[in-house]
């Protein structure tokens, strides 16, 4: 019985994850060799495959639960392999992510449904299939990889195409330069995953998720790196985390993020990909453990985050960056949850969270019409609400704290003035000075040529 | 027939040469690409062929020989020039210049079937005179700074090899003289200031002819590996240090650029710096991940350069700091360009995540900096890349009437290069074993202890 549960298991785990990907193949080919197929066919292609996939995830809740050990590995092979070192390929089954596979299957699925009729006729309508699959195929990859090597793969492919899906409507500069913001930080952020990845290998000897806990089962993991190391690769951790959920100080991507269409803002920063930084980290919770200085700054980072966001999203204007602040004050909770210890609070929280901000999001582009149902079923205006704390604040209190939501605490403009500003100047001397040294050599005029990175009016990317 | 180049080595090098000559007489466009054409194809299905179905190759003791490093480096060289050809715009095929990218090809088609210290230095000297000579027809100036470089390059290995880098008893100084000669060819800091500008100002197809090779690469399999057991690992380690430097510095700076082919000399600068890291961590996985690094790399930027080079002949010059659209009326090429720039900072799924992958490991077992560097480059690389798709196809209605679909010799190119990356990215086996043995011979012959307790 265990031995057939044990093979169910790892069948079903291998058509959730492969589902989408032969779904990104099938459409990707199709358009590298110059015959997209029509929307008729492409919403077939993807119902089938997020279905098969929804099902196989949802098969493996039974399967889970009749396996004795509540874990299993499912050994894919070897991707490559060289004198000792190889690249396995390990599916992590077990009660961490079995929940958010099925998670992200049934919202793929729910997602997929409604875009099929609220891109209809849209002129990108194969591409924004193809790129919600990379989206899902990379979010499977994360949350089922039993390797860190696999999940930064995964990683990588949640966040290219996520930049692409904000960047979706290519037309207009507007969403071109906030695709470009958001690839940047979440690229400056994932170095903290690889670094992470490459301290673990240093300090374990592996990037095997299974032997970072001693290869007991999830949430009873029990790591044995030293507390120093531990701590190192869980602030990485913490960086990539960060970067992908939106933390302070990295929020700024995520008003931005608001010009993809809504379908994909649904799945992206309303429940899988925000989603993803607390799943690494409760995949890693065996070291942050052992690292109450990591843990700690966990709390603070999640705890200013949620400030951050709650007074932020008071002042929005629209209903979907509202939506978005409310989805970030929920993860700058999840975060201090999994700082003071808890494992399985925040895993129910980001599930539930993300089922509903998705249908709320779904439903922004109704809002007006739902509002007015309600309006008329109460018989007057709706009255105002989360007004209490801010009137209890001093009145300059009020207005000063008003205009520092409004500018979104300056966040964007810190990173910009501490970061972004100082690297550019570097890069632009740095710049200066090779294009002189080749002029001096070539014996041709250095100012004539010096067109790199001076400013220039108009449009930038 | 297949068998014939390894019985006789000097025969690609030597058809390449000799259709160099008969294009050079060519009369037209036509004609000149057709001979130009056929040959690239005849020696790239000769080395492919001598790859795929060839014996095991042996040791011939002659002057030129095909062993198991430069058995995959030969298709790699021949497949990449044929792209070139191909996909090169009609402008850049004049049959003087289609002649001088066949003897660049012979030139290094040679250089890579011989292992002799001698030889590699004539052919190391010779090699970027086509180049400089196809760049003296287009700017003075910098044809003067490649000169410079280039020249003072193969002085240095000539002199080098001339006091002795190889044998049993390598002379320090002869390595030293060697290894700077590679830093020059490669680009290296602080001799990288070349590069940008030969993207820049020249044509595309003499920046891809000199750089995607990566002679210097191959120089340091051939003369300071096996040197390395009697000299030690120091430089190497320096080598691999202002390779670092460079990878990172290139990465900095090209994430700033406001022109797309100078943005490309600094990506190729950073990337093919990365190639150095694993050959110098002489390791066997950062052996193997620097040569699948040569491959994939050269394979994704040369696909890059020439989608780069379609778009800039319908466009015009291609700046970064506006945004100029045209997405719709080039979907392929837009794709191409984000999945070979993509492949060339090693995006999961393609050559370059397998080849990066092995180069972190191959570090991180003695020097855990080494492979965050790595990282860290990759990852601005990247920012390059994104934005430079960005700003070349997005972000604007371009309402230009003039046809700019590609052509289908470009559309097969760019399409073909695609797939391989993605193929071997997915399967990546067949490509990881053809550098096992090269991997093995080189660290047999460098004779070297051990490095660390952190060495696998």
């Amino acid at each position: 019985m265990e031995s057939v549960t044990q093979t169910l298991m790892e069948a079903l785990a291998l058509v959730a994850l492969t589902a989408p990907m032969c779904l990104l193949a099938c459409l990707g080919l199709m358009g590298l060799v110059g015959r997209p197929p029509t929307e008729q066919i492409t919403g077939r292609m993807v119902t089938a495959g997020f279905l098969t996939s929804t099902f196989a995830a949802l098969g493996l809740i039974p399967a889970l639960l009749l396996s004795g050990a509540r874990q299993a590995q499912v050994e894919l092979g070897t991707w490559y392999a060289f004198e000792g070192h190889a690249l396995y390929l390990t599916l992590q089954v077990d009660r961490l992510s079995v929940p958010f596979v099925v998670l992200t299957a049934l919202l793929l699925g729910v997602v997929g449904s409604f875009s099929h009729r609220y891109l209809h006729r849209e002129p990108s309508y194969g591409r924004f299939f193809l790129l919600l699959a990379l989206l899902g195929s990379g979010t499977m990859l994360v949350v089922l990889a039993g390797t860190a090597d696999m999940a930064f793969a995964g990683w990588e492919m949640v966040g290219v195409s996520s930049a692409l899906l904000v960047g979706f409507f290519y037309e207009r500069p507007a969403p071109v330069r906030n695709a470009l913001w958001v690839f940047v930080i979440y690229r400056l952020c994932d170095v903290g995953l690889f670094a992470g990845i490459v301290l673990l290998h240093h300090a374990v000897g592996s990037d095997s998720f299974h032997l970072l806990g001693a290869g007991r089962s999830w949430p009873n993991g029990v790591s044995t790196a030293p507390i120093g190391q531990a701590t190192a690769i869980s602030i990485l951790f913490a960086l990539a985390a960060m970067g992908k959920s939106a933390l302070v100080p990295f929020s700024g991507w995520l008003p931005r993020a608001m010009e993809g269409p809504t379908p994909s803002s649904a799945i992206f920063y309303g429940a899988l990909s925000v989603h993803l930084g607390p799943y690494l980290l409760l995949r890693a919770a065996p070291l942050l453990d052992r690292a109450p200085v990591a843990a700690t700054l966990l709390v603070v980072v999640g705890a200013l985050t949620a400030l951050h966001a709650t007074l932020v999203g008071r002042v929005q204007t629209d209903i979907k960056c509202a939506l978005a602040y409310a989805s970030l004050t929920q993860v700058g909770v999840i975060f201090v949850e999994i700082g003071l210890g808890f494992r399985l609070l925040p895993l129910a929280h980001c599930v539930g969270h993300a089922c509903l901000r998705s249908l709320q999001i779904l439903r922004a582009p109704s809002m007006l019409s739902d509002v007015h149902e309600v309006e008329a079923a109460v018989g007057g205006i709706l009255p105002r609400s989360g007004i209490v704390l801010g009137q209890l604040l001093p009145s300059t209190a009020q207005r000063w704290m008003y205009r520092w939501a409004l500018e979104r605490c300056y966040l964007d403009a810190l990173l910009e003035r501490c970061a972004v500003g100082p690297f550019r100047e570097m890069a632009a001397a740095a710049d200066r000075f090779e294009r002189r040294w080749t002029d001096r050599l070539g014996g041709t005029d250095a100012s004539a040529a010096d067109l790199a990175l001076q400013p220039t009016p108009g449009k930038k990317p | 027939m297949i068998e014939s180049i390894f019985e006789f080595p000097e025969l690609v090098p030597a058809l390449l040469a000799i259709a160099s000559l008969a294009v050079d007489r060519s009369l037209s466009v036509r004609s000149a690409t057709r001979i130009g054409a056929g040959a690239a194809a005849v020696a790239c299905a000769l080395t492919v062929g001598g790859w795929v179905l060839g014996p095991p190759p042996e040791s011939h003791g002659g002057h030129f020989t095909i062993d198991v490093l430069s058995r995959v480096l030969l298709p790699y060289v021949t497949f990449a020039f044929l792209c070139i050809l191909v996909a090169s715009p009609r402008r850049d095929r004049d049959p003087a210049s289609l002649a001088r990218l066949l003897l660049a090809e012979a030139l290094v088609a040679a250089l890579f079937s011989t292992r002799s210290p001698g030889l590699i230095a004539a052919f190391w000297a010779l090699s970027p005179v086509p180049v400089w000579a196809a760049l003296r027809t287009r700017s003075r100036p910098v044809a003067k700074v490649f000169a410079i470089y280039a020249g003072t390059s193969a002085a240095l290995l000539a002199a080098g090899v001339a006091l002795g880098s190889g044998g049993d008893d390598p002379s320090a100084a002869g390595v030293v003289l060697v290894a700077l000669a590679i830093l020059m060819h490669k680009g290296v800091m602080p001799f990288h200031s070349w590069v940008p500008v030969l993207f820049e100002k020249g044509a595309m197809w003499t920046a891809l002819a000199y750089m995607l090779p990566q002679a210097g690469a191959y120089a340091v399999m051939r003369l300071l590996v096996p040197a390395a057991g009697a000299l030690g690992r120091g430089p190497l380690w320096a080598i691999a240090t202002a390779a670092l430097a460079t990878a990172l510095y290139g990465a900095v700076v090209g994430v700033g650029q406001r022109e797309a082919m100078r943005a490309l000399g600094f990506v190729v600068m950073s990337q093919f710096a990365l190639v150095l890291v694993g050959l110098d961590t002489v390791t066997s996985v950062g052996l193997l991940g620097g040569l699948t690094m040569w491959l994939s790399s050269g394979l994704a930027l040369t696909g890059l350069g020439l989608a780069l080079r379609a778009l800039e002949v319908r466009r015009g010059t291609l700046r970064l700091d506006i945004l100029s659209g045209g997405h719709d009326r080039m979907p392929l090429l837009a794709a191409a360009f984000l999945i070979l720039g993509l492949a060339s900072v090693g995006f999961p799924g393609t050559l370059g995540f397998v080849a990066e992958d092995l180069l972190v490991r191959g570090a991180i077992g003695t020097y855990p900096h080494v492979g965050i560097g790595i990282v860290l480059a990759t990852a601005l690389n990247g920012i390059t890349i994104l934005r430079a798709y960005l700003a070349l196809f997005c972000g604007a209605r371009e309402t230009s009437s003039v046809a700019v679909g590609l052509k289908p010799r470009e559309s097969l190119v760019l399409t073909a290069l695609v797939l391989l990356l993605l193929f071997t990215g997915i399967i990546p086996g067949p490509v990881v074993a053809s550098r096992r043995e090269a991997v093995r011979a080189a660290l047999q012959g460098a004779k070297l202890p051990p490095p660390g307790p952190g060495h696998h």
